[in-house]
């Protein structure tokens, strides 16, 4: 595609956001089950990164549709309608883990690594042998490493998610959880370590 | 800490090396260890690939993965909760 039509095509796109964003604030119930429709399938990934495939995912989504339509009036346009509908299902996903204490599959400290007492590593620890372009490109890579992230206890995963994934602040991420500057800071490094543990087999080409 | 340092030490360092915030003679140490102990290397870059690996399948372009089918039941699921709180 050349830029003109490129360029064409996002000025379509932007004129076609202004009108649906117009006839929400003016509380238009067809414009709301277009905004329904048309965002559902990606913001319903990020929903369920952060929860899991289980109906609080679904949850979350509801509320932040419920809770943009309500909101629609603060929406000034200043960003793009996905980008802010994207936060909207973000402050969602965290206000449901909030309110769910879910027991970690197996806690963190069984995919920290290990020492001896002397201060040793107890397992060798081989350099991966895929390069990332190779990782990435590759489907199957991918959906482990989603199915690794997706495995991390809840509270590991959220500080993970909203640090490296949605880049938001330290002093942000400690905030919205609730928790100490140095809690991120420790939680992140855990997380990344655990999700590095649990690639291991996978990356080192055993399985 | 003295001159030596064991993979366990390096290991509760490494947050804070990664970030720079490591004293000027903490940092020589470290990185005098990561220069004799392959396994630490390798943890280091394995890690870092990890971290990485973590954002690309997340956030980066791949097109038919950023969307999920969401089911019917759930679009009007949503739909009549809005219209029930509206009236
Ligand atoms: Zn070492």
């Amino acid at each position: 595609m050349d830029r003109t039509s490129q360029q064409k095509d996002t000025a379509e796109l932007d004129e076609r956001e202004t009108h649906l964003v117009r006839s929400l604030k003016a509380g238009d119930s067809v414009a709301f089950e277009q905004l329904v429709r048309e965002y559902s399938g990606r913001l319903l990934v990020v929903a369920i990164r952060f929860l899991g495939q289980e109906q609080d995912a679904q949850d979350a989504l509801q509320d932040a549709f419920l809770s943009a339509f309500k909101s629609i009036s603060k929406f000034e346009g200043n960003s793009k309608l996905s980008t802010w509908l994207h936060r909207i299902v973000v402050n969602a996903s965290l206000m449901k883990l909030r309110t769910r204490k879910r027991k970690p599959l197996r806690p963190i400290e069984d995919i920290l690594p290990q020492f001896s007492d002397s201060g040793g590593r107890t397992a060798s620890e081989p350099l991966w042998n895929v390069t990332h372009d190779t990782a990435v490109q590759d489907r199957e890579t991918r959906n482990m490493v989603r199915q690794s992230i997706s495995e991390l206890p809840d509270s590991y995963r959220t500080v993970l998610l909203l640090r490296d994934i949605e880049q938001i602040s330290t002093e942000e991420t400690a905030q919205q959880m609730g928790i100490s500057i140095g809690a991120v800071k420790t939680r992140l490094h855990r997380a990344r370590q655990a999700l590095k543990t649990l690639l291991d087999p996978y990356m080192q080409g055993e399985i | 800490m003295s001159g030596m340092m064991t993979c366990k030490e390096l290991y509760d360092f490494l947050a804070e090396f990664l970030e720079g915030n490591l004293s000027e003679e903490q940092m020589r140490v470290t990185k005098k260890h990561l220069e004799h102990c392959p396994c630490c290397k390798h943890y280091l870059d394995n890690y870092s690939e990890a971290t990485r690996l973590g954002k690309s399948v997340c956030t980066g372009d791949l097109g038919e993965e950023t969307q999920v089918e969401v089911p019917e039941t759930l679009i009007q699921t949503i739909l009549a909760a809005q219209k029930s709180k509206s009236e």
